[in-house]
């Protein structure tokens, strides 16, 4: 039987393979992020309907059920993705930063 | 010796010609970087002609602004500069008894140490002497005010006390740098005029300093 979850998960998760294949085409994602991102959204999809696949992770894990796994490993992959965005941003800001100086100190030379 | 002044200005509509006004009558140069207004703050300036007048094409934060103004007056061959704030509350007066001061005891940074008087709002006395006293216990460099934008430097120094702050953490930055390499820091009483209680260092702000502070001292 599937689970109202499971379907929240699938149309979650083809959603976003949409979005990561929109990015490509539109050239915002290059080929390492598309396939990295549709990477992800594929696991998803496998363990929305096939909760099973994950069991094999429970038992040497110590976690008792799928969904405190998804929980986990949710959390743990969100901060990694705000760790690597955080360090992007700030090499961003930095390089702006230049460009700023840069531009407004043009007319003094 | 040229001196060269260094006013940082985001909206300041109200005040700026004012300020560049006052500070043409002491230094050489007046060099005004208007960090992304959204006013006619760089528009007010150009009508007062000051010697350079810089804009940022976006606001970038103080300490970014210092640093153009900086590097535009290390382009220019000045040997000292000066850095007050554009809403009025630094007299540029105190610019001729400042540098004396300063050639006379041959420093390498002088700080315009605010009086904590009834004109300054309560949030700025309790953060400040937080932040003095923060920083004196990491740092070693005892100041009565470490967030004064009022100082004087020579340019000379400016690679080793170069920051990374664009925000408010930039003064008490640019003085853990200089403790750090150990130059000859001096301090002055200033009278201060505050003009709109909105505008300046928030609490948060206030907060931030101090954590950076945490963050200079353990890695560096």
């Amino acid at each position: 039987m599937v689970l109202g979850i499971q379907i929240i998960g699938f149309v979650f998760a083809v959603a976003m393979i949409y979005f990561t294949y929109l990015y490509f085409r539109r050239r915002q994602f290059d080929m390492k992020d598309f396939i990295i991102w549709l990477i992800v959204w594929i696991l998803l999809v496998i363990a929305v309907l096939i909760p099973s696949t994950v069991n094999i992770f429970l038992e040497s894990l110590g976690i008792v059920s799928a969904i405190q796994l998804f929980a986990i490993t949710g959390v743990l992959f969100l901060l990694a993705v705000v760790f690597f965005l955080h360090k992007s941003v700030r090499t961003q800001q930095k390089k702006l930063n230049k460009i700023v100086k840069a531009i407004a100190l043009e007319k003094v030379k | 010796m040229k001196v060269a002044a260094i006013i940082p200005a985001y909206n300041e509509e109200e005040h700026i010609a004012r300020v560049i006004q006052d500070t043409k009558k002491y230094v050489d140069k007046v060099i005004v970087v208007d960090d992304g207004s959204t006013d006619k703050t760089y528009q007010e300036a150009e009508k007062v002609k000051p010697d350079i007048l810089l804009k940022h094409p976006i606001n970038s934060g103080k300490g970014l602004a210092l640093k153009t103004g900086i590097e535009a007056a290390l382009i220019k061959n000045m040997d000292i500069i000066i850095t007050l704030d554009s809403d009025g509350q630094h007299n540029p007066a105190d610019i001729p008894r400042f540098l004396e001061y300063f050639k006379k005891n041959k420093l390498d940074l002088l700080i315009g140490a605010r009086k904590l008087n009834k004109n300054m709002p309560i949030v700025f006395k309790i953060g400040n002497y937080i932040i003095q006293k923060t920083f004196k216990i990491l740092f070693g460099v005892d100041v009565k005010d470490t967030q004064s934008g009022f100082r004087i430097l020579k340019t000379k120094i400016y690679k080793k006390i170069i920051w990374n702050s664009t925000g408010y953490s930039v003064e008490a930055e640019m003085l853990a740098n200089a403790g750090k390499h150990k130059l000859k820091i001096g301090e002055l009483p200033i009278k201060t005029v505050y003009h709109d209680k909105a505008k300046g260092t928030t609490v948060i702000d206030g907060v931030v300093i101090v954590l950076n502070m945490l963050r200079w001292r353990l890695t560096r």
